[in-house]
């Protein structure tokens, strides 16, 4: 499958080549952070990966690669080093990663959004723990439908309410919201009582 | 206190969502000057409601934030999916072994000899070897063995040979060396030379053991081969293609 169609295919969420692009690409990736950065560690290899092959998603699905150059290979790699670069920060050894390189990191691959890879780390402005994250995710299950689906189009999609009112079946944006803000309210009523 | 745009969004909701409702207005920029100046007013010296307004910008921030880990968990579940479906794999692994015995029998016609010592194993060979990834090149990096991997990268393998000779000493050399006698088919090169990379252990660990055992069947001893398999551990990456050529020998 050439770069555009995969890219299309991450846009609308087609799970079996999402899962294809991540098991083909998980192998060499990992050995690459072996004979490359000697991260030894199978479990810490799977974790870098799996920030990578996240950040590389959720920046397809904003629409930030349409105009990608390099193969998606090349630009999962450059996350990578990012990421590396971090996962170091977190493991306190920041000097050993810079001893290694970091140098030839080109622009193509610069591009993937530092704040984003912070998410993962816990150390900038507006960054939530694990813990958190899992409270919410089962909130939201408890929450249910339509609620789930219309706060998942609205903060994961980025879909505007006209557009969650059409794929949920209200009447209009206006409608839609009135119930967004009722499911916000049942949602934090959930978190608290975790 | 605050106008039209409030109002309208707060309509036919309780307390907490017409709260919600507002801060969520003037988070989207929906309130008219008027309103925003109001409610900026009212966050300069409402305690209170400064605080519900951190917590309602907070409750946003862990919605959105719990995506990545919606998708993380998600990977997860593709690693155990990976690890439990054994039997899908199989029938992959099945597939391309047919193909690929299906494109030996049509060189059969062609080439009398090619393969008629032991049809069936080099066809496994064929199926199961792929060479491996040259993960040491990095565009823009100098590497010391940069023009032979770059040759392995090319499918040119006589001619990394020559190269990979040049580095005795060199343990990565040695094994794209070992790796490039496997593609040409030359397994009783490639053997002394896993045998001898096995020894010692390091980032190779996993492909060594499953490339030694592809040698040994290529070069037709079907025993060593499937002791050799034997020997590669469950949670190996080649685990189950170990399994499933076990099972075809």
């Amino acid at each position: 499958m050439d770069k555009k169609a995969t890219i299309i295919a991450f846009q609308q969420q087609d799970e079996r080549t999402i899962q294809r692009f991540y098991h083909a690409q998980r192998p060499k990736f990992i050995n690459w952070l072996k004979g490359r950065y000697r991260i030894g560690e199978e479990n810490d290899c799977l974790e870098i990966y799996q920030r990578s092959f996240t950040v590389l998603y959720l920046n397809i699905k904003k629409g930030k690669l349409d105009q990608l150059e390099a193969n998606l290979e090349t630009y999962l790699f450059g996350i990578g080093k990012m990421i590396v670069k971090e996962w170091w920060r977190e493991k306190k050894i920041e000097q050993q990663f810079s001893d290694m390189d970091e140098k030839e990191i080109s622009d193509e691959q610069k591009e993937p959004n530092l704040s984003e890879l912070a998410l993962f780390t816990g150390g900038s402005n507006g960054s939530v723990d694990e813990a958190m994250s899992a409270q919410l995710l089962r909130a939201l299950d408890e929450l249910g439908e339509p609620c789930k689906t219309i706060l998942q189009l609205f903060y994961w999609e980025r879909n505007s309410m006209e557009a969650i009112a059409r794929k949920t079946g209200y009447k209009n944006g206006k409608g839609a919201k009135k119930k967004k803000y009722l499911c916000l309210v049942k949602l934090r009523e959930l978190m608290q009582k975790q | 206190m605050f106008g039209e745009t409030a109002r309208i969004n707060a309509k036919a909701m309780n307390k907490p969502a017409e709260k919600i409702a507002l801060f969520d207005a003037f988070l989207q920029g929906e309130l008219s000057p008027t309103e925003r100046s109001e409610f900026e007013l009212k966050l300069a010296n409402d305690s209170n409601f400064k605080q519900a307004f951190d917590e309602f910008r907070q409750l946003e921030n862990i919605i959105r934030n719990a995506e990545y880990h919606a998708i993380k968990n998600q990977l997860n579940e593709w690693e155990k999916e990976t690890g439990k479906s054994q039997h899908s794999s199989v029938k992959i692994r099945r597939l391309s072994f047919i193909i690929t015995a299906a494109a030996v029998a049509v060189l059969g016609f062609l080439s009398f000899h090619f393969f008629w010592n032991q049809p069936d194993d080099a066809a496994l060979v064929a199926a199961h070897f792929e060479p491996y990834e040259n993960v040491l090149t990095v565009r823009g990096e100098t590497v010391t063995l940069e023009e032979g991997l770059n040759l392995y990268d090319q499918s040119s393998y006589e001619s990394a040979i020559e190269i990979f000779k040049a580095f005795p000493e060199d343990r990565m050399a040695k094994f794209y060396l070992a790796e490039s006698h496997m593609a040409l088919k030359n397994f009783e090169a490639a053997i002394p030379i896993y045998e001898e990379l096995a020894t010692k252990s390091d980032v190779l660990d996993e492909v060594i053991p499953f490339h030694l055992a592809l040698a040994y069947l290529g070069a037709g001893n079907k025993q060593a081969c499937q002791e050799q398999l034997k020997t590669i551990p469950a949670n190996s990456f080649y685990a189950t293609a170990a399994r499933d050529l076990l099972n075809d020998l």
